[in-house]
């Protein structure tokens, strides 16, 4: 990536012995969304409030647009961001709060005043400013501090968590305004959060965050369908694991346990393994098909009725449980039936290889 | 984050006037008290072994004492009273035991003594409709103490007492009843038992606070009910005895010192077990 | 009887009364009797007059050391309030466990009894020549009154929440501006709370300021002190009205910053 707006190098916060972050490498585009994805504790946040210039960083660089980050204060660096739980400034009005960014860059009363207008007009808070943020719905609240974020319009902007306190329903809705705000403004985003579905939604590109380092990064469906590591596999969507020892490492594929798949990453024979496959490749065949590649046999235990699928839960003869998804047609054809045996079947470029750890 | 840091100067100041003009001082007290006349521990021995001394010591700890336990006695009451008041009345009741917080104990035990005095509101009252016909002695003595510092001290006790009341479900009495226990058993064997932490907290603070009162005894104490803080005052005002008087503040700090530790550990042990 | 609801409701008030009147009686009499126009202490009075206040307003040692007294009150609250906010802020970003030590420390005077400290201060302000002076008694106050402001600013900035400051300065604003614009305003009920503290406490004061003061710096309750311990007239209700009233007004006044700001009425 040539045009590269935010590029983090070698990026690392230790707090004595434990590294919060570390060696975290990553490119973002100029109007791109990319999220930080991962459990609490392994260092998404850590690395935000490390651009944002809370967080000092104990190692590595951030350079924007070419330059280095570091010795800019926070209050200089011209970056926006959506706290968690908003950061309204409770004594202040919607308008004044908006304002308080424009008026810290000494914009004049009158452009301040169209300008917040514009940025409530924006978020759909119109008629709303002379409200105290208490007065507020948290959609509402969640609206402003958007609005407050981007009305200096900043090359880039930071969100934290920004819709964890919303329910379910007010949280889809704020995801599509946020992309269509972001699509129009096209300002580049970071964005932080657990939530994988969230993740898959929103951005162009997605950092996978374990233990204080990216795990992977990659487009949605990169990650989805091409792990990398066995912990993005798991952390992302379902997946069946199998365990077993890598064989037949080379050319991008290797086998466990007899079962073909790609390699995510370069193995050794002998190393141990999973294969990772997901419900929806696996399909359930009459165990005399013949030259079905990549079988599995094993005990019907549960069968889950989804609706628009089927969900089959299914024992291997070692006790590993593997899950199918079927869609209504296909299951329709083969019937199941609970505690009768079952074989499964898979396409070796649906399965991924991964070490084991 | 280095806000902490950055930030670190402000203290200066605070800490600075305390050091030279509080730490300092209270050092300074102690060394006097250990150095003169000579080095070592006379002044303590002989606060602790002359009859007017341990009168005194005496006299402040059963003091104290008394005040706390009339303190628990109506404390209780109040407290209760407060928990189960409408909202009104308890915020009208919580100003009134407020009160002694904010008005100068020097006026309050000006307004005891107008009022117990030999020509007193109440002997006025009392000889006027025929009672009595001699004027009582209801100050200068332990009883004008007791009155005054009850009424200062009060808060100390009613507020622990309330935070733990208010805790308590209201329904227990109709619950403990309704298991076959007589009020007074409920009341003794499951409402008490529940209050006691309060009660510990309110009677320790109070404790402590009496020990070192100095106005309101003075003003409404005769000379049988002198305690330490006055002990200290006369020895420093009238007879410019520093030694013995810094002796007499030490044992004070001191005891205060270790009721804070006592209180302090109480209440640790205690969340350690919740 | 002893299970009726109406004999406990009734014992309930019976216990409401008799507070009321054992903490307020006092003082509403000291009031009453400041208005008094007879010439010594009785009660109830035969009338009314105003001819207490007059003399306590024409007689030059009560208008002086009312006077003294303000002098000390004004610039110890003042001072009390700054450095104790100061502190409070201070203390509240400071992470290290040192930080509970100097709490401790600066709270002390607070919790060591008065006659300790007095006894204390004079005797080292008697050795660097403060005994006697404006400033020796505004110092003391000082140490007095700044636990107050301390712990009531530090109640507020527990429940404060930094990550304002943080969007302050994210959205541009430097350090001092964050804390101009979105710290202060947000703490200054307590910070006024304290000072009101700072001013009560200093202005009651008599501990202390009994050593530290000389018939010619010598505040209010120094000289009621004196005047109770001899003669008494209705002078002093006078006096004891006053301060009282001071107290009164001092409370609603916290009282009222309290409700605007919309905390809980505390202690």
């Amino acid at each position: 990536m040539t045009d590269s707006l935010l590029k983090l190098t070698d990026l690392g916060k230790a707090y004595g012995l434990i590294n919060a972050a570390k060696d975290i490498n990553l490119d973002v585009a100029d109007g791109e969304f990319v999220t930080f994805l991962g459990p609490s504790g392994s260092g998404k946040t850590t690395t935000l409030m490390m651009v944002a210039g809370f967080t000092t960083p104990t190692a590595g660089g951030i350079s924007l647009n070419g330059q280095p980050l570091d010795p800019i204060p926070v209050w200089k660096r011209d970056i926006g961001m959506v706290f968690q739980h908003y950061a309204l400034f409770p004594h202040m009005t919607v308008a004044q709060n908006i304002a308080f960014p424009l008026e810290m860059r000494g914009v004049a009363k009158r452009d301040r005043r169209t300008k917040v207008e514009e940025a409530m007009e924006m978020v759909g808070l119109a008629g709303f400013g002379q409200r105290l943020p208490k007065e507020l719905s948290g959609g509402q609240q969640q609206r402003v501090a958007l609005a407050r974020a981007m009305v200096f319009k900043p090359r880039l902007l930071l969100m934290d968590e920004p819709l964890g306190a919303l329910d379910k329903k007010l949280r889809e809705h704020m995801q599509l305004e946020i992309m269509h705000l972001h699509k129009n403004m096209g300002t580049t985003v970071l964005y932080v959060t657990h939530d994988q579905e969230e993740a898959l939604v929103m951005s162009d590109r997605i950092a996978v965050f374990n233990q204080g380092r990216i795990e992977q990064v990659g487009a949605p469906r990169d990650l989805y369908e091409a792990p990398e590591t066995k912990f993005v596999a798991d952390f992302i969507g379902e997946t069946n694991f199998i365990a077993g020892q890598a064989a037949g490492c080379g050319n991008g594929c290797a086998s466990v346990r007899g079962l073909n798949g790609q390699l995510g990453a370069p193995l050794v024979d002998g190393a141990a393994a999973v294969l990772a496959v997901r419900p929806e490749r696996l399909r359930v065949i009459s165990n005399t098909t013949p030259g079905a590649e990549n079988t599995l046999t094993g005990t019907v235990k549960e069968l889950i009725y989804l609706g628009q699928s089927r969900k089959a839960i299914i024992a291997l003869e070692d006790g590993t449980e593997v899950a199918a998804l079927e869609q209504a047609a296909q299951a329709e054809a083969t019937a199941l039936a609970i505690g009768s045996q079952a074989t499964l079947s898979f396409r070796a470029r649906d399965a991924r290889i991964l070490a084991d750890v | 984050m280095t806000a902490g840091n950055r930030t670190l100067w402000l203290l200066i100041p605070a800490v600075l006037l305390i050091g030279v003009c509080f730490l300092y001082p209270v050092s300074w007290l102690l060394q006097r008290s250990v150095s003169e006349p000579v080095w070592g521990l006379q002044n303590y021995a002989t606060i602790f072994s002359r009859s007017i001394y341990l009168g005194v010591l005496w006299n402040t700890i059963t003091i104290a004492g008394v005040t706390t336990v009339l303190c628990a006695l109506i404390g209780f009451p109040v407290a209760y009273s407060m928990v189960h008041a409408r909202p009104r009345i308890r915020k009208l009741l919580i100003f009134v035991v407020l009160i002694p917080f904010w008005t100068s104990i020097l006026v309050r035990s000006f307004a005891w003594l107008v009022i117990l005095q030999r020509g007193g509101i109440i002997n006025d009252i009392l000889t006027g409709i025929g009672l009595i016909a001699e004027p009582m002695d209801l100050v200068y003595n332990r009883f004008g103490v007791l009155l005054g510092m009850v009424q200062v001290l009060l808060p100390f006790m009613v507020f622990p007492l309330y935070a733990v009341m208010a805790r308590i479900d209201g329904s227990f009495f109709r619950a403990a009843t309704n298991l076959g226990a007589t009020p007074v058993r409920a009341f003794f064997r499951v409402y008490l038992p529940l209050c006691l932490p309060g009660l510990g907290t309110g009677a320790m603070l109070v404790f402590i606070v009496a020990l070192g009162y100095f106005i309101t005894p003075a003003l409404l104490g005769g000379r049988g009910d002198i305690m330490i803080a006055q002990l200290i005052f006369e020895r420093i005002d009238e007879f410019g005895d520093w030694p013995l008087a810094s002796a007499l503040a030490i044992v004070l700090l001191v005891g205060t010192g270790l009721l804070f530790a006592i209180i302090k550990g109480v209440s640790k042990l205690r969340r350690g077990r919740i | 009887m002893f299970y009726s609801a109406k004999f406990w409701g009734a014992l309930r008030g019976v216990i409401n009364v008799m507070l009321v009147v054992y903490m307020l009686a006092p003082l509403v009499i000291i009031f009453v009797i400041s208005f008094s126009s007879a010439l010594y202490l009785t009660f109830p009075p035969p009338g009314l007059s105003l001819q207490w206040y007059e003399k306590m307003f024409s007689n030059p040692t009560w208008t002086r050391t009312l006077v003294t007294s303000l002098k000390i009150m004004v610039p110890a609250a003042i001072v009390a309030t700054v450095l104790g906010t100061a502190a409070a802020l201070a203390l509240s970003r400071m992470e290290s466990k040192w930080a509970l030590v100097i709490r401790a420390v600066l709270m002390a005077p607070l919790v060591v009894p008065v006659i300790i400290t007095a006894a204390a201060i004079f005797g080292v302000f008697r050795i660097w020549g403060l005994y006697g002076s404006l400033s020796g008694l505004i110092l003391a106050h000082v140490i007095l009154t700044l636990p107050y402001v301390l712990s009531t600013v530090s109640a507020n900035l527990a429940v404060f929440d930094k990550r304002l400051e943080d969007a302050a300065a994210n959205c541009g604003a430097p350090p001092w501006t964050a804390f101009r614009r979105v710290t202060l305003p947000l703490i200054s009920p307590s910070v006024m709370s304290g000072m009101l503290f700072a001013m009560v406490i200093s202005f009651d004061e008599l501990v202390v300021s009994l050593f530290l003061s000389t018939p010619r710096v010598r505040p209010v309750t120094v000289q009621m002190w004196s005047n109770i311990k001899g003669d008494t007239d209705p002078t002093i209700a006078a006096i004891a009205t006053v301060l009282f009233l001071f107290s009164l007004l001092a409370l609603l006044a916290d009282g009222l910053a309290r409700r605007r700001s919309g905390r809980e009425p505390g202690l």
